[in-house]
């Protein structure tokens, strides 16, 4: 997996850089936003991380000059500006996703990897979400562990997709909550850790097995016993 | 409404001034009219009157002549009523009415008091119609005497009067309505200046009056009114200004002191296992960052600079995923109520308008204790949020919208922080407001999500 990252603070990118490549990542730096749309426009990356706020090149002329050459290579957008009207600014501009400085490398790191694999197989229209014992009918609707059917909430079954879907990824809190809710803010207090414990108690009953993994410091993934 | 006007409208200096104004102007023409008055009507009354008073005293001395009999005095009296029309002479003598009248008239005053009286005359079309006499009444040795003429006068007395009510009558118009048309225009620039006080005082210090080409002296006012807030501004935009850069400049350093203890912790977590206080190091630190970011943001927000892109925003759908998003703290906790009284839409941002509603109904549903109560009521666009918490007393309500006041200075929790504040600002941000009132008991927040209509 290629990653590029366009950064002009050094500590910051040492640390991303290195804390990729322990991860498995190629990982290329690029130190300005003319070095950075060089990189990127040669297309050999999986995913590329842009910081906002660049010298000689601001971060969003860069992503727009790329996205105008046609390059589809999903960029995360790396931002000390917090503002709903920065991130919509960004995500029109052409980015994939925004993460505000100042950032955990885990939720950095998830967010890379859900736009990697999203990249690679976004057209699976599939009508069946399956793990372990449990299958999830999007066309009708319905959730069922070891042949039991299981009542959801909206949001639940909302929530249990979007980990299905990601099965065996790691999901962060904000992701969830962006992914489900479609509002952009951290609501900062347990709340969604809460309903992953609702969501818990309807799907593991009866000393079934551990279906929603917590993932300390990080978040969620669904993964089979 | 309109009474709450009429009281503005007449408490003006301007129509205090246009009310003796027109007090002076009444005066100042009924002081002529009464002129008027006197040099025409009266003195031909006057003159009526000296008439009536020759001709009476003409008769009697006729009388008193030892040489004059009854006859020559009837005959003098018939002359005198065939030379003219308007003249009226009647003698009683012995109950027998010698002159130009059928009837003799009680209550006639002695020379030379005067009296007016009806008639009826017999005009050229054989019609009787009536007619004022002004007439007096002598003793003459033949009996009484009565003498009067047609008061003409009384009738042009009459539509003296009628002009001259009109004439005050248009004064008094002309007045007051030269008075409405001034207050309006002055109330008019005056409710200006004090609306822009108004949005100045709301926090919008980036209003400013328009000035015309006039340059009268609510220009002069205006003018130097926009200058304070220039002043104003600058002053507090390079206030904020500082924070910011405070707030930025740390937040630098800080950004980075996380890195490393994250990285510290990556490779320590996995050599030396858990580092528990290294843990708390960071998540204190979060908290310091979090709290500088919502700073940032929330001065940001409050500098109306902020270019929102607004689009219609449906309040139902945002307060049902507030509840959907908080359900699960109520669950066995308290009661929460939601109802929809009357949808509502709004020009807006959603994010931000769902985040000042969640950050309302978090705080009602922390500070509601077990078993209390949650009410979200929505009614187009304003948002009630009613607890049965401990509430906020009265003295401390404008205080909880500064920047991370705590209510109770001893609470070890969070408080309201910036909470509020930028709800406040959000709600600014789209023309609304928030109001805090007791809910008896407890605290109700009254959202108006959106300008009112």
């Amino acid at each position: 997996m290629k990653l590029l990252l366009i950064e002009d603070d050094e500590l910051t990118y040492q640390y991303i850089q290195k804390a990729f490549q322990e991860q498995g990542y190629t990982v290329d730096v690029a130190n300005d936003g003319n070095e950075g749309l060089f990189l990127a426009t040669s297309g050999e990356y999986d995913i590329i991380v842009l910081d906002r706020m660049l010298s000689k090149m601001d971060g969003l002329t860069c992503l727009s000059a790329l996205r105008a050459t046609g390059n589809q290579t999903p960029v995360i957008i790396l931002s000390a500006l917090a503002h709903v009207d920065e991130r919509i600014k960004g995500l029109k501009a052409g980015g994939d996703d925004y993460v505000t400085k100042p950032f955990s490398f885990q939720e950095l790191l998830i967010r890379v990897e859900l736009l990697t694999k999203r990249h690679q197989n976004t057209n699976g229209n599939t009508t069946k979400l399956v793990v372990d014992d449990l299958i999830m009918d999007l066309l009708g609707h319905k959730v069922t562990r070891a042949g039991q059917e299981i009542s959801l909430q909206p949001k639940e079954f909302q929530l249990l997709q979007y980990l299905l879907t990601h099965q065996g990824q790691v999901v962060s809190r904000t992701v969830l909550f962006e992914a489900v809710w479609e509002y952009y803010f951290d609501p900062k207090t347990n709340v969604i850790d809460v309903h992953i414990a609702n969501l818990r108690k309807k799907l593991e009953t009866n000393n079934q097995s551990q279906l929603i993994h917590t993932v300390r410091g990080a978040g969620y993934v669904v993964r089979a016993p | 409404m309109w009474s709450e006007r009429l009281r503005l409208f007449t408490q003006t200096s301007i129509w205090r001034f246009t009310l003796a104004f027109t007090v002076v102007v009444l005066l100042i023409c009924s002081g002529i009219l009464v002129m008027v008055y006197q040099f025409t009507v009266a003195e031909q009354r006057r003159q009526l009157e000296q008439q009536i008073l020759t001709v009476a005293n003409g008769f009697q001395d006729l009388s008193n002549l030892e040489s004059v009999h009854f006859v020559e005095f009837t005959q003098a009296i018939q002359e005198r009523t065939e030379k003219s029309h308007s003249l009226v002479i009647a003698l009683n003598h012995q109950d027998q009415i010698i002159g130009n009248l059928e009837s003799f008239p009680d209550a006639i005053p002695a020379f030379p008091q005067l009296v007016r009286f009806p008639i009826a005359v017999i005009n050229y079309q054989g019609e009787t119609e009536p007619t004022i006499v002004l007439g007096t009444q002598v003793m003459t040795k033949f009996g009484i005497l009565l003498v009067g003429l047609f008061d003409d006068y009384h009738k042009e007395e009459k539509q003296f009067l009628t002009v001259s009510g009109f004439a005050l009558g248009g004064a008094l118009l002309f007045t007051v309505g030269i008075g409405v048309i001034f207050n309006r225009r002055v109330l008019s620039r005056v409710k200006q200046i004090s609306e822009l006080v108004a949005q100045v005082q709301s926090g919008q210090l980036q209003t400013r009056l328009p000035l015309s080409k006039r340059a009268d002296e609510y220009d002069l006012i205006s003018n130097q009114i926009n200058q304070m807030l220039d002043d104003i501004d600058g002053l507090v935009n390079s206030i904020s200004n500082i924070t910011d850069n405070i707030a930025h400049d740390l937040r630098t350093p800080l950004s980075r002191i996380r890195i490393r203890i994250e990285e510290v912790l990556r490779k320590k977590g996995e050599e030396l296992g858990e580092e528990p206080w290294l843990v708390d190091v960071q998540t204190e630190l979060d908290q310091v960052l979090e709290t500088f970011n919502a700073m940032l943001e929330l001065s940001r927000l409050e500098k109306s600079t902020l270019a929102l892109e607004k689009s219609p925003c449906d309040l139902v759908k945002i307060c049902q995923d507030v509840v959907d998003l908080v359900q699960p703290l109520v669950q066995q906790k308290l009661q929460l109520e939601w109802i929809v009284e009357e949808p509502g839409v709004v020009q807006g941002e959603t994010h931000l308008l769902f985040r000042a509603i969640y950050n309302v109904v978090e705080n009602a549903i922390r500070y509601t204790p077990e078993q209390g109560q949650v009410k979200i009521v929505l009614k187009g666009t304003c948002l009630v949020v009613e607890d049965n918490g401990p509430g906020i007393p009265e003295f401390e309500r404008e205080n909880v919208f500064q920047r991370l006041y705590q209510l109770d200075k001893s609470r070890q929790d969070q408080g309201f922080g910036l909470g509020l504040s930028i709800v406040k600002a959000i709600l600014q941000l789209h023309g609304g407001r928030i109001q805090l009132e007791d809910n008896h008991p407890g605290l109700r927040v009254i959202l108006q999500l959106g300008p009112i209509d």
